[in-house]
């Protein structure tokens, strides 16, 4: 107690220290005058008195050094006398200090954006409590080469039971028509068990989410809003709460409003009870993947533990109700993702390759600095090498070169602070929606503990060079350092070298970079999908109304008018509807089927593939050619026999070397046969990287019940020109049905490359930053070198040196750094190559190109850094130069 | 003067609070003066000693400090004891005693 309030009175010392000195001068001033009278009593002379006095009192100048450093701390009163004396260098020095300042709050504001993303991402989305508890259910299939993101019920409520899940949920995706100033708008919905907002620790705004009582199948209608619609819709009325909306002409009591920052699944704009049967719960029910389930650990559980314990449990049950069997042959299992992960989905790897190249930028910008503070020393030697023989110590130097980088890299880091989360707002806009929806940046501690590391870093990595120099140079320091008769060479610039190889090689990683992923990204739009998408629009119409949903024979005629009436817009050349486009970011569906007359061995699951449902005209719009066999034909009815088209994937896996046309087989154990009557060639579902299909059924889109229509017209002209036309086609065909997007196939196909396409365009942005931070570097290392060397050159010119003799022999310089980078950017080029390799398709390869490419531009731009000091150089007057000794 | 002892750091704070305690508020002369009397004249105390040491008890909270003015007319800094100071004496001089009652014992010649 008593030492602390020591401490703080000498942590408050420096302020004080001014009165305190006069008071501590008038102190001994008069102990001093009251030892001499006593002396005088005493019987002495005056003089003598005075004399005694001074001898017993001891030093003046050593009681008050001894108090001041009593008064405060020493260390700190050190430290701010640092901080001054390097705020009146960089007011000396501003181009300097500016210079600094900028190439790191670049380095630093590139770190804070992309981490700012990174944390908003990846690791703290918002409006989620302790997201790393939260974990997606998915289940695999991997005799099917299947993974979805999707358990059945009995799975998820297994899962719900056990003791480590403090809440567990499922969702199934769903979408409303809403009348919103007098049109039918379409509104993407979910449907939630009643613990969906728990799971997330979701707040509303206003009212309160779903009840377990409200989340049964004959419990009333509710709806919970989010903040979007809230707005939009309601204007914001905070007496929206006890109110009826009409959802597809039902209506529905406004429960709650949730908070703007949550919108999960990712552009859910309403949320209603989603009411499961007890039938759904049935054993039977078991394989039958079509929900979303999400649950909470409790604190302290991780997936690794909690994972297996869901299996073991998992196949207790299985063994128990006969369904082992079929799960070991169709090698099914169920297995935990992190939702975060889930979430980010294909943004996650783009994501951790840009924190790296951010941090290569790092590194670069603090090279850069570390040159420029080496020039700074060398300018400065002379101020050092005064200090030294004044008795400075190397630690107080060091400290104070230190406390130089430190200042200046705070300054950047307010900078960084300031722009980067601005920065990653912007890189989250350059993302396309269906990846990045949901996702806000916002400054959070994490991002400011991240920026303060990095700068701290920054400065430590920018400070050292000099450190080290003033520390292997100490008793090299000598007045006569920087005086007339001595010529600066490379060698003495050893450290800038290593910092501006170190620059060059780095940026030269980039670059190749950069080009290893244009080629790959090029390699991938080169990739056939089987069909082709340029030119034909895509608008998608989801069914609205009950009775619509199950009358075949309405939609049948809508979707027959409506096709007829885009296929007869000028500029059309054909039109169809089909179930789910290729390059859905929903993905396609999936089921097991039988082929009549197959036999089954023990451990065969049986045929399974994905599923489709098109009208006639969809092959000629996707240009999907036919292999044999014939199309679907308007009389491919209800009332007709039941027909498929599958691919030539299927064809070839279950009728090697013979004809499938002609052949029998069923949906999922149904006793109604289907007919082969064509095949058609293999298409990319989903991925341009990677091909997942396992084969694909086409059914007539007339011949059954569907939920959704994609209407697909292919154009001459810009595809999503048809947008009125689509909306007034759907209109006219009914009026209760409304669109609720429209995009072109080719956007689809080219968002399913958005990651890929995120990582080139921020390489090449960051490659050119490093390109210019290592051409600046090489430049003021080469001018630097190059005026030390001036009288060098002059007598060497006075001697009969050509000027073109001066420039190779400046330029040479340059380009044996820029060789010497190279070399080892090289190495870590091809490192960098195998590596991604493991994590991204279409890679590796042409890494030639890349290289040699690469090469060209460091080298060109050494030229250009070196050729201004050489010219410079070459321009000397030998006597000017001599003379000016 | 050579055989004059320097004060260990320690103790002179005792010493300080001791000589306040008996004599009241004190100037750093006086307090000095007051020390090597009580010595016999065996310690002998200069400004660096001392000065540092009464600005570490005013730091602590032990003793207070006030410009006044001294019998002959001259300003000084008088220093008084607080409360605190007092129970800061009390509790070190017992810890004093103790070990010097400690030390003696071992040190005294074995009486059988």
């Amino acid at each position: 107690m008593r030492r602390l309030r020591a401490l703080c009175i000498r942590l408050a010392g420096p302020f004080f220290s001014r009165r305190q000195e006069e008071s501590l001068n008038a102190e001994l001033e008069s102990h001093l005058q009251l030892q001499i009278e006593d002396n005088l009593r005493a019987g002495m002379t005056p003089q003598e008195a005075r004399r005694r006095a001074l001898i017993k009192s001891g030093g003046i100048v050593q009681a008050k050094q001894a108090s001041r450093e009593r008064a405060n701390l020493p260390q700190l009163d050190n430290l701010t006398r640092d901080l001054y004396h390097a705020l009146r260098q960089l007011r000396q020095a501003p181009a300097f200090a500016i210079t600094v300042v900028l190439t790191l709050a670049l380095g630093i504001g590139a770190n804070t954006a992309i981490y700012s993303v990174v944390n908003a991402v990846l690791q703290h989305p918002a409006g989620v409590d302790h997201p790393d508890r939260v974990a997606v259910l998915k289940t695999r299939y991997t005799q099917y080469n299947l993974d979805i993101p999707f358990v059945s019920i009995p799975i998820y409520a297994l899962a719900a039971s056990l003791p480590q899940v403090e809440a567990a949920a499922v969702e199934r995706g769903a979408s409303f028509n809403i009348l919103h100033d007098g049109r039918a708008e379409h509104v993407p919905a979910a449907r939630v068990s009643s613990k969906w907002f728990q799971v997330f620790g979701a707040q509303t705004i206003l009212g309160r989410t779903i009840e377990a009582e409200e989340d049964q199948p004959s419990a009333g209608n509710v709806v919970v809003l989010s903040y979007g619609i809230w707005q939009s819709v309601f204007g914001g009325q905070r007496d929206v709460i006890g109110k009826t909306m009409l959802l597809d002409a039902k209506p529905y009591h406004i429960i709650g409003v949730m908070r703007s920052d949550f919108a999960w699944p990712r552009g859910s704009r309403i949320w209603v009870p989603i009411a499961l049967p007890p039938s759904a719960f049935a054993p039977d029910q078991g394989f039958n993947e079509n929900y979303q389930a999400v649950i909470r650990l409790r604190p302290g559980v991780t997936l690794e533990n909690f994972t297996p314990e869901l299996s073991t449990r998992i196949w207790e049950i299985l063994r128990r109700l006969g369904g082992a069997p079929y799960a070991t042959k169709s090698g099914w299992s169920i297995y935990t993702t992190p939702w975060t992960a889930y979430a980010a989905g294909s943004l996650q790897r783009p994501l951790y390759v840009l924190l790296g190249v951010v941090i290569l930028v790092l590194f670069i910008a603090s090279a850069n600095v570390a040159g420029l503070f080496l020039a700074r020393a060398s300018a400065r030697s002379r101020e050092f090498a005064i200090r030294t023989s004044l008795g400075a110590s190397a630690g107080r130097m060091v400290q104070q070169m230190l406390v130089e980088t430190c200042l200046l890299s705070c300054l950047a880091a307010g900078i960084g602070v300031a722009a980067g989360p601005a920065l990653g707002r912007l890189l989250l806009l350059l993302v396309p929606d269906r990846l990045a929806e949901g996702f806000t940046v916002h400054m959070d501690p994490a991002v400011l503990v991240f920026t303060a590391g990095t700068a701290l870093v920054t400065s430590l990595m920018a400070g050292l060079g000099p450190v080290f120099r003033l520390l292997g140079r100490r008793r090299g320091f000598e007045l006569h350092d920087t005086t007339r008769g001595t010529t600066a060479s490379v060698e003495k610039q050893k450290l800038r070298s290593v910092f501006v190889i170190t620059q060059v090689s780095l940026a030269y990683l980039l670059l190749a970079g950069t080009g290893l992923f244009l080629t790959s990204l090029g390699r991938l739009q080169q990739v056939d999908p089987g069909f082709n998408a340029h030119g034909v629009m895509a608008a998608r119409v989801d069914y609205t109304g009950e009775d619509f949903k199950k009358n075949q024979a309405r939609q049948a005629a809508f979707v027959g008018a409506a096709v007829a009436r885009l296929a007869s817009q000028p500029g059309v050349t054909a039109a169809a509807a089909v179930d789910t486009l290729p390059f859905d970011p929903m993905g396609v569906g999936s089921s097991s089927f039988s082929i009549e007359g197959r036999a089954a061995g023990p451990d065969d699951p049986g045929p399974h593939s994905q599923v489709n449902f098109a009208t006639p005209d969809y092959f000629k719009v996707m240009q999907i050619p036919l292999v044999r066999g014939r199309w679907f034909t308007e009389d491919d009815r209800k009332e007709t026999a039941p027909v498929v088209i599958i691919d030539e994937r299927l064809a070839q896996k279950y009728w090697p070397n013979q004809d499938a046309v002609g052949r029998h087989m069923s949906s999922g154990g149904a006793a109604r046969w289907s007919t082969v009557i064509g095949v058609v060639r293999n298409i990319r579902g989903s991925s341009l990287e990677e091909d997942t299909a396992d084969g694909m059924r086409y059914y007539s889109f007339a011949q059954v019940t569907n939920a959704t229509a994609n209407f697909v017209a292919r154009t001459n002209g810009d595809p999503t020109g048809l947008a009125v036309s689509l909306q007034e086609a759907v209109r006219a065909a009914d009026p209760s049905q409304a669109v609720s997007t429209i995009t072109s196939e080719e956007t689809l196909v080219a968002d399913s490359l958005a990651g890929r396409r995120l990582i080139v365009w921020m390489l090449a942005a960051f490659a050119a930053l490093a390109l210019l931070l290592s051409v600046i570097g090489i430049y003021a290392l080469i001018s630097y070198v190059t005026a030390q060397r001036t009288s060098e050159i002059g007598i060497r010119m006075a001697l009969g040196a050509q000027r073109s003799g001066v420039v190779r022999l400046v330029l040479g310089n340059a380009l044996v750094w820029v060789a010497c980078g190279l070399l080892l950017g090289l190495a870590l080029a091809v490192i960098a190559d195998s590596t991604l390799t493991h994590f991204f398709a279409a890679f590796g390869g042409g890494i030639a190109t890349s290289l040699v490419t690469g090469a060209c531009i460091i080298t060109a731009a050494g030229i250009l850094a070196g050729l201004i000091p050489a010219l410079r150089a070459a321009s000397i007057e030998p006597g000017t130069a001599l003379r000016s000794e | 003067m050579g055989d004059k002892k320097d004060v260990w750091q320690g103790t002179l704070a005792l010493m300080v609070l001791k000589t306040l305690e008996s004599m009241g508020p004190l100037h750093g002369y006086g307090i000095a003066r007051r020390i090597e009397q009580t010595s016999g004249d065996v310690l002998s105390l200069n400004y660096g000693t001392l000065y540092p040491a009464l600005l570490k008890l005013e730091q602590e909270g032990a003793i207070v400090s006030e410009w006044g003015v001294s019998d002959n007319n001259r300003k000084a800094k008088f220093y008084k004891l607080t409360r605190a100071g007092g129970k800061q004496l009390r509790k070190e001089a017992q810890s004093w005693e103790q070990t010097t009652a400690i030390l003696a014992r071992f040190l005294a010649p074995a009486e059988e």
